[in-house]
């Protein structure tokens, strides 16, 4: 009898002794455990996690549809919701969706872009996806670089950092993406602005809890709820501070958007020797920012113009810009403002990506 | 009252105190690892019998849950194989010690709704459990019923810093959770005369979890807390057969980072397991049964059980002979 125990244990010895190890799909990617080459990666690569889910595991929507304002029935007025205007198109993608699936393909007057959200980070960023005259669509890597989401493409792979707009690895590893504007604010001030536009509805193709946060209600509010390390900490502003960041020559500025007035707030600014324009409004929580030279020389003051959205401010010429930074009236109108590529995102995003940003005083 | 049934009350005592002292919440990714107490033979190992098993299960973690309701899962398939070496040894009559130790496979697909799905498998050694065991009632008279309380740990034996392609692999794909966690353990059993062959048991489970660094010095992981009760009757269907029908209700808190609770994680559910065995002779038995989810409650998006089937061998190898199934 103890030689069959023994024949037992050894059985499982045999099983259990073949040492751990880590396979995936791709062949030449077969190993055990290991470090990352960091010459692979333009960001330390020992900050690059498994979010958990793994690559397409957070499925990206490819085949969105839309439905018209008065159709969307889910979503309350607090609620977040970003926006991107090309040509007369205008669209908007509400962010409970987005936390789902963090990546919107899609095509807006004809212009392929992709809309990237970060639950974890709060970043909502417009990505062309013509890159080289080549048509992609990006994924979601389920890779996590300082919390933040790291799409793919899917023509080379090749991986992007969404807070950086470059791709850290792979084919295309250096390259920058050309941003789209976008515009972010609650879905009652979208809806008094764009009572025309287009909705992303819940019809993703895809069946989820759409009416539920996929990281609680309490995420973008809850400081201590950070979900991967922050490598670099900036106590100047609580951790989940909602902030519309700008970098100029590798400098940065924020605007928290919950200090700007309740109605909208004009800030004629001056960053890095180039003059800004800084919309905001807190009740809105909204935040938008272009240069204010333009092209022939010309620089414009601005005075905000409350309650006539999507106008937002007028300058000394008379003209009514929209708060995509297009002339609606007035000498210039059609003339567009040249975006500054700044977005929102999360105070310990910035600060933890960016090497001590300023702060606006109001 | 004499010493002995003292010091057996008193341990009782000690036992449910501890029992109750922790709120009833458990882990999340457990569901993605091996089933270390869930697995537990329940068979009576006392006075220097030996009984030695090897288990292996598949369980298929494919369902997708947002909360109470199901969502269908476009994008990944997922499973974790979990092979499992038992060993009982009884110190006394009323004394036994108990050993787990396992090797766990985890394995998932995804971007299935693309044109280029991505697999990854993990495997490696598991965690181990280390349990002793104290029967302090035992009426042989039918019904009979017996008693046992027990404790131990789980021993952080599996690996915990895994990486793919150089990056560490989320906690739910480590065969390990790098933990040391505590164990206390109970089980109630009765049975019948042989004019009625049933026999009924409750086993409750209560693992209180250690934590870990995850990613580095003073990043703290902590997987849930678990409570596993499992209630049921085997009888026999003949001269070598038997069967037992299991209700089986799990419940985990959300995992913590650094104190603060991770999104998805954490919920209870309610299964069914059935069982049958199969006696060989008097000292080899082969076991197999299967596992569905009954109702689950779970916090957020998760991933959860379809189903799960596991095989096991068990040989006896006391002095004298119990059937055990």
């Amino acid at each position: 009898m103890k030689s069959i125990s023994f024949y037992l244990v050894i059985l499982f010895a045999l099983t259990a002794v073949s040492c751990s190890k880590v396979t995936d799909s791709n062949p030449d990617t077969e190993f055990e455990g290991g470090d990352c080459d960091g010459e692979n990666w333009l960001i330390p690569c020992q900050q690059v996690v498994d979010g958990g889910p793994d690559q397409d595991g957070i499925p990206s929507i490819d085949d969105p549809k839309f439905s018209t304002v008065s159709e969307i029935t889910f979503l309350e007025d607090w609620e977040l919701v970003m926006g991107v205007k090309v040509g007369d198109n205008i669209k908007a993608y509400p962010h409970v969706i987005l936390y789902y699936h963090e990546i919107v393909n899609d095509e807006v007057d004809e212009t392929p872009i992709a809309l990237t959200f970060c639950p974890l980070t709060g970043s909502g960023i417009g990505w062309e996806r013509t890159i080289n005259g080549e048509i992609t669509e990006f994924g979601v890597s389920g890779l996590i670089h300082k919390n933040n989401l790291i799409p793919y493409d899917r023509n080379t792979g090749s991986r992007w950092s969404q807070m950086l707009n470059k791709s850290v690895n792979g084919d295309l590893k250096g390259l920058d993406i050309s941003t789209v504007n976008v515009v972010e604010m609650t879905w009652g001030a979208w809806k008094e602005a764009f009572p025309d536009s287009e909705v992303l509805n819940t019809n993703t193709g895809f069946n989820r809890n759409y009416d539920k946060y996929l990281y609680g209600e309490d995420y973008p509010v809850n400081n201590s709820r950070i979900l991967f390390p922050i490598y670099q900490e900036d106590e100047r502003l609580d951790r989940k501070t909602l902030v519309h960041g700008i970098n100029i020559r590798s400098v940065s500025k924020v605007y928290p958007i919950a200090l700007f007035n309740p109605q909208l707030q004009v800030i004629n600014d001056v960053f890095e020797g180039e003059k800004i324009l800084i919309v905001g409004s807190s009740e809105m929580k909204v935040s938008v920012s272009f240069f204010r030279t333009l092209a022939d020389g010309t620089e414009l003051e601005f005075q905000p113009v409350n309650e006539d959205l999507p106008v937002i401010a007028e300058d000394q010429e008379g003209n009514h810009w929209d708060i995509f930074g297009e002339a609606v009236s007035g000498p210039r109108k059609g003339e567009k403002l040249k975006h500054t590529g700044g977005y929102n995102a999360y105070w310990f995003a910035w600060a933890d990506f960016f090497n001590f940003p300023q702060i606006n005083s109001f | 009252m004499t010493l002995n049934q003292v010091t057996k009350y008193l341990l009782l005592t000690v036992w449910i105190a501890v029992l109750f002292s922790f709120k009833g919440t458990a882990q999340t990714c457990s569901c993605a690892g091996a089933p270390l107490l869930g697995a537990q033979s329940s068979a009576p190992v006392f006075g220097g019998d030996l009984l030695i098993g090897i288990s292996h299960e598949y369980h298929d973690i494919s369902k997708l849950y947002v909360n109470g309701d199901i969502v269908e899962n476009e994008s990944t398939f997922r499973t974790t194989q979990s092979t499992l070496m038992e060993v009982h040894y009884g110190l006394s009559a009323k004394l036994s010690l108990s050993g787990t130790f396992t090797y766990v496979k985890k394995y998932r697909q995804t971007g299935l709704h693309t044109q280029n799905p991505q697999s990854l498998a993990v495997s490696g050694v598991g965690d181990g459990l280390l349990m002793l065991k104290y029967k302090f009632f035992d009426r042989l008279k039918p019904p009979s019923l017996q008693a046992t309380i027990g404790g131990g740990v789980k021993v952080p034996l599996g690996s915990f810093d895994m990486r793919n392609d150089g990056f560490l692999l989320n906690a739910d794909m480590q065969p390990g959770t790098g933990a040391w966690d505590g164990i206390v353990w109970s089980e109630l059993t009765s049975s019948f005369d042989s004019s009625f062959p049933l026999n009924l048991f409750l086993i409750t489970s209560y693992r209180f979890t250690g934590s870990s660094e995850r990613f580095g010095t003073n990043d703290i992981y902590q997987f849930g807390n678990e409570l596993i009760t499992t209630t049921g009757g085997s009888t026999s269907l003949g001269e070598k057969i038997g069967y037992t029908a299991v209700l089986q209700y799990r419940s985990a808190s959300s995992d913590q980072r650094n104190e603060t609770k991770q999104p998805n994680t954490g919920g209870f559910w309610v299964s069914h397991i059935s069982k049958l065995s199969y006696s060989i002779n008097d000292r080899f038995s082969a076991h197999i049964d299967g596992r569905i989810p009954l109702m689950q409650e779970l916090n957020g998006l998760q991933p959860t059980t379809s189903y799960a089937i596991m095989v096991s061998f068990f040989v006896n190898l006391s002095k004298r002979l119990n059937r055990f199934y």
